[in-house]
């Protein structure tokens, strides 16, 4: 993954037969790239623009990372390139439950639909919630699932002028950033018991680091949370887990990452739980496992902070939302429009 | 297809053996496949020799499965990096990346289809190397 000389940082990301290579020094770059040149047959693709079905494009702000070709790709094989655009990729506070009445749909071509969205994720996050909701019908998918999962490829089919920003440190950012550099961004959240099959609770992470989203996740909990202390408290300690993987990455890359991480979250109750080791009537129960976040906690490793609902941004992965409110978190995540670039 | 072979012999992938009679050789076909330009046109006709990995027996044929990976966050991480410190990002493929997999098994193909060394039909390969498809 890395390669050091004295002075200089050299990165290296190795995706089977691709290789991206970066670094504080061009030189370091070159040399690299002749070294293994001469071990290797290989093709210098130059500066990154495509890589795994991603596509890169560079301007003086920063980077821009987006997958309109392969949107495109995947609208044309689902005969969905004529369809009208919708705004928002699940419907408002659509609920999907058992609907053994309808009538059962192919399901290859579900598996196909629901298998293309989740890569489309890597670039475009704020579909993640929906993604995972239909994803939950595989094994038998009817007729209102495949119609959420196609109304979520009518919402990508406006996502084009969409791109996922990687910021570029210039003057125009406000003085103090150049101090939070090092600072990694996290929020957490989920909902209570939005699942109407099995009551599970669905939460979501959201990590930015250097300004630019670095991860994110919406996922359904395994265990039922009895109260929606309870699922933020398991959200945010699954986040915990994360949370110190990448820290980890980062201080192996020899760059800065400032303790105590802040995980910002929107319920005082699991802030509280996460300080204080009592153990009372109504969170005794909860899985030693979880406790794993107040320990990291005590360690003064990471804390819980508190974050109002309105900025609180992995909302996006735990419910659908209306049209201001998530077109307001999409833009937090770091979805920016093409040509403001420009 | 001559080009699959040349890159194949000028890796030392394989030698022609006689097939020790304890040993299943492993079929290889053709698989051909057009590459576009962005525009549309025809780029060339690549033509990849496989490997019909599936009839490889698990603990006999091989034993591990694996490649290496960057998860996707840790490449979001570089990226994010770079980006905010201005680095140039270079990228880089490699050739025939599979062939160049040292193997270590003992692995036994035949000949592939419409190339058949004459008089020597009877002989299959030896594998040093990997192929697309094996496991």
């Amino acid at each position: 993954m890395k390669v050091f000389s004295p002075n200089n940082l050299l990165l290296i990301c190795l995706y089977v037969d691709d290789l991206l290579v970066t670094g504080d020094s061009q030189a370091e770059i070159e040399l690299f790239k002749q070294k293994m040149n001469s071990e290797f047959e290989m093709t210098d693709l130059r500066r990154l623009n495509y890589f795994l079905g991603l596509e890169f494009k560079h301007t003086s702000k920063g980077i821009l990372l987006h997958q309109r070709r392969y949107i495109s790709g995947v609208l044309s094989k689902f005969h969905m390139a004529d369809y009208n655009l919708v705004p928002i990729p699940v419907i408002a506070n659509l609920k999907l439950g058992e609907a053994t009445d309808e009538r059962l749909v192919d399901a290859t071509l579900y598996k196909q639909v629901v298998g293309s969205l989740r890569y489309v994720c890597n670039s475009i996050p704020d579909i993640s919630y929906g993604v995972g909701l239909v994803s939950r019908f595989m094994n038998s998918p009817r007729t209102s699932y495949l119609a959420a999962a196609k109304h979520i490829l009518r919402y990508l089919k406006g996502t084009t002028k969409l791109g996922l920003f990687f910021p570029r440190r210039t003057s125009h950012f406000p003085r103090r950033t150049s101090q939070d550099e090092g600072n990694m961004e996290v929020w957490t959240d989920s909902d209570w018991y939005g699942d109407r099959m099995d009551r599970r609770s669905t939460f979501g992470y959201f990590f930015k680091y250097m300004h630019a989203p670095i991860s994110w996740c919406s996922k359904k909990q395994n265990v039922l949370a009895l109260s929606s202390c309870e699922a933020e408290y398991i959200a945010s300690a699954k986040t915990t887990c994360q949370c110190l993987w990448l820290s980890a990455c980062i201080k192996e890359l020899k760059l800065e990452c400032k303790e105590p991480i802040q995980l910002l979250v929107d319920n005082k109750s699991a802030i509280s739980l996460s300080k204080n080791p009592v153990c009372h009537g109504r969170s005794k129960h909860i899985e030693t496992k979880f406790h794993f976040l107040r320990d990291q906690v005590s360690q003064g490793r990471l804390e819980l902070v508190y974050c109002p609902t309105e900025d609180q941004v992995a909302d996006v992965f735990t419910k659908a939302l209306r049209q201001s409110r998530f077109e307001k978190l999409r833009e937090l995540l770091g979805l920016k429009l093409i040509n403001i670039l420009d | 297809m001559l080009e699959e072979l040349k890159s194949i012999e000028k890796n030392k992938t394989w030698e022609l053996v006689d097939l020790p009679h304890h040993k299943h050789p492993i079929d290889v076909k053709w698989v051909f496949k057009t590459k576009f330009k962005p525009d549309g046109s025809i780029a060339k006709h690549k033509a990849r020799l496989v490997a019909k990995g599936f009839l490889q027996k698990p603990g006999i044929d091989f034993t591990d499965v694996f490649a290496p990976v960057a998860r996707l966050e840790t490449v979001w991480l570089v990226i994010a990096v770079a980006s905010w410190k201005g680095w140039e990002i270079g990228q880089l493929d490699v050739k025939s990346a599979f062939l160049n997999g040292p193997l270590e098994e003992e692995v036994y193909v035949r000949q592939p289809p419409g190339f058949e060394r004459m008089g020597e039909e009877h002989k299959v390969f030896k594998l040093h190397k990997a192929l697309y498809g094996l496991k």
